[in-house]
């Protein structure tokens, strides 16, 4: 009987997966290397990766114009024209428009929040994705290909499959809106912060 | 693209006005017009003549990598005719077919052109004029360089998981452990740590060659270069059954001999039917590696066309 309570609790522990996994996660970018990109991890036990790029940078608004840190070290700040479609649509240098996600956050501030535009690589659409806070941090997420994986749960551990990488497999560990997953391979860890 | 040499020279987006392929530091001059007496300053050995006029994107076509010494006698150069040859180039707007003869490898070799929006596609057609099948090397020597290239800052990913460092040693300024194998992207180093491969090295000096099968799982192979100051991705995508390899060579101001003269920065992404820029011979007695062939077969008086895409955007 008591074997029996223990197998029960151990096929309830595999089958759920963390309320506070599910959701969308992009690298902690470190000079050792993170992750590198994007992952989604859904409720169904699938999950959505990208490798791709995470750019956190200082913006400031100045009239018409979004300023941008220096694209070299000696450079000046790059200038965005902005046009604003409406509230929700924001034309970047008349040619590329912005579209808001989700609510928006601060009617005084209309730029505060998150924002996508599609972009085209060679075989796929994507999107870049822009969120803009309102203490002048801004986070710039650019995917280079989203592929599906799998993922489960059993306690403490996870075991990720990426597409055509040795399953990454070890303890994670959910600490405020940072997670700490095993890399493919398992030999080492990768830290993401939700967005 | 370069008359002589049909090097791709650059692709600038023209928003940011960055060309992320590689200027060499030293000044360009027509590979006819190299002479070894003449021009110290490009060094004196097989590689030369290809570096007298290197720019960006060049084509490796026969061999990859350098000569024999009698290929090298007879006139071959570091990564064959095709580098160095002439082309008839023939332009219109958005389009442009570049031929060269290669009368040493008794090849033809024609490239097309089109500018598509933020695409650059490309199609190559080689065609055998022997009587014999031949084993053949053909790699897309694309080069990274400065502004795009920066230490600490360039991003690069590729779909290649399965890996190897070159089995050679290029000396103190190499990281990495030679042969060892790895997944994509911590190659080992000889001191037991392993590299990023997908930053952009912050040593004042290194080097290193690694190679990479795309994976198998996929019918393209790709990169995608990334420098987040200008928001600029740049990268080329392929079929697998084209180009199966990806070969990596980093070369940050490391050589201290004519031109390179310890100034250079480049990360060369060459993605072609070789692992590694190792010679004919090389190529043909390794025969497969990680299961991939390290060589194509063209047949007698046969064609074989490829097409690949190069991209430039800013994401945002």
């Amino acid at each position: 009987m008591w074997i029996g309570l223990v197998t029960l609790v151990g096929i309830t522990a595999a089958a759920q997966i963390p309320s506070g996994l599910t959701g969308r996660w992009r690298s902690i970018e470190t000079s050792s290397g993170g992750l590198g990109g994007m992952l989604e991890f859904n409720d169904d036990g699938t999950l959505n990766f990208s490798p791709g790029a995470v750019v956190e940078m200082k913006y400031r608004i100045e009239g018409a114009q979004l300023i941008l840190p220096p694209a070299s070290t000696s450079g000046p700040e790059q200038r965005e024209t902005m046009k604003w479609v409406d509230q929700d649509h924001l034309l970047l240098n008349g040619s590329q428009t912005l579209s808001r996600q989700g609510d928006r956050r601060d009617p005084n501030n209309t730029i505060v929040g998150e924002w996508t535009a599609p972009y085209e690589m060679p075989g796929a659409k994507l999107e870049v994705r822009y969120f803009f806070d309102p203490d002048g941090k801004s986070l710039l997420l650019v995917p280079f290909k989203w592929q599906k994986g799998r993922y489960s749960v059993k306690g403490t551990t996870i075991r990720i499959e990426y597409p055509a990488s040795r399953p990454a497999e070890g303890p994670f560990r959910i600490e405020g809106d940072v997670l700490t997953i095993p890399t493919s391979g398992g030999t080492r860890q990768s830290q993401l912060r939700r967005y | 693209m370069t008359v002589e040499g049909g090097h791709i020279a650059e692709i600038v987006e023209k928003k940011s006005g960055v060309n992320p392929l590689w200027t060499p530091p030293w000044p360009s001059i027509e590979p006819s017009t190299y002479n070894a007496e003449q021009h110290p300053e490009y060094g004196h050995d097989s590689e030369s003549k290809l570096l007298a006029g290197i720019l960006g994107h060049n084509l490796c076509l026969d061999i990859f990598g350098p000569p024999s010494d009698g290929e090298y006698a007879a006139g071959l150069t570091v990564h064959g005719e095709s580098s160095v040859a002439p082309y008839r180039i023939e332009a219109s707007a958005t389009r442009m077919i570049a031929r060269a003869h290669l009368p040493l490898a008794q090849l033809d070799f024609e490239r097309e052109i089109e500018l598509a929006g933020n695409d650059v596609k490309i199609r190559e057609k080689v065609t055998n004029l022997t009587g014999m099948d031949r084993p053949l090397a053909w790699t897309q020597h694309v080069t990274l360089g400065p502004p795009f290239l920066e230490p600490g800052i360039t991003k690069l990913d590729i779909n290649a998981p399965q890996s190897m460092v070159f089995p050679a040693d290029f000396g103190a300024a190499q990281p990495y452990k030679p042969g060892a194998l790895f997944e994509w992207p911590f190659a080992p180093n000889k001191d037991g740590s392993t590299t990023d491969l997908r930053i952009q090295s912050t040593a004042e000096r290194s080097a290193g060659v690694t190679c990479h099968a795309v994976d198998p799982a996929s019918e393209y192979g790709s990169f995608e270069a990334f420098h987040p100051p200008t928001r600029l991705l740049f990268g080329y995508s392929w079929k697998r059954a084209d180009f199966p390899w990806i070969s990596l060579w980093e070369e940050n101001r490391s050589r201290m001999f004519p031109p390179w003269n310890g100034n250079a920065v480049t990360r060369g992404v060459e993605f072609g039917v070789s692992p590694f820029a190792e010679g004919r011979r090389a190529m043909v007695e390794r025969g497969l590696l990680l299961g991939v062939p390290t060589y194509r077969w063209l047949g007698a008086r046969e064609s074989a066309t490829v097409h690949y895409t190069a991209f430039a955007r800013i994401a945002i």
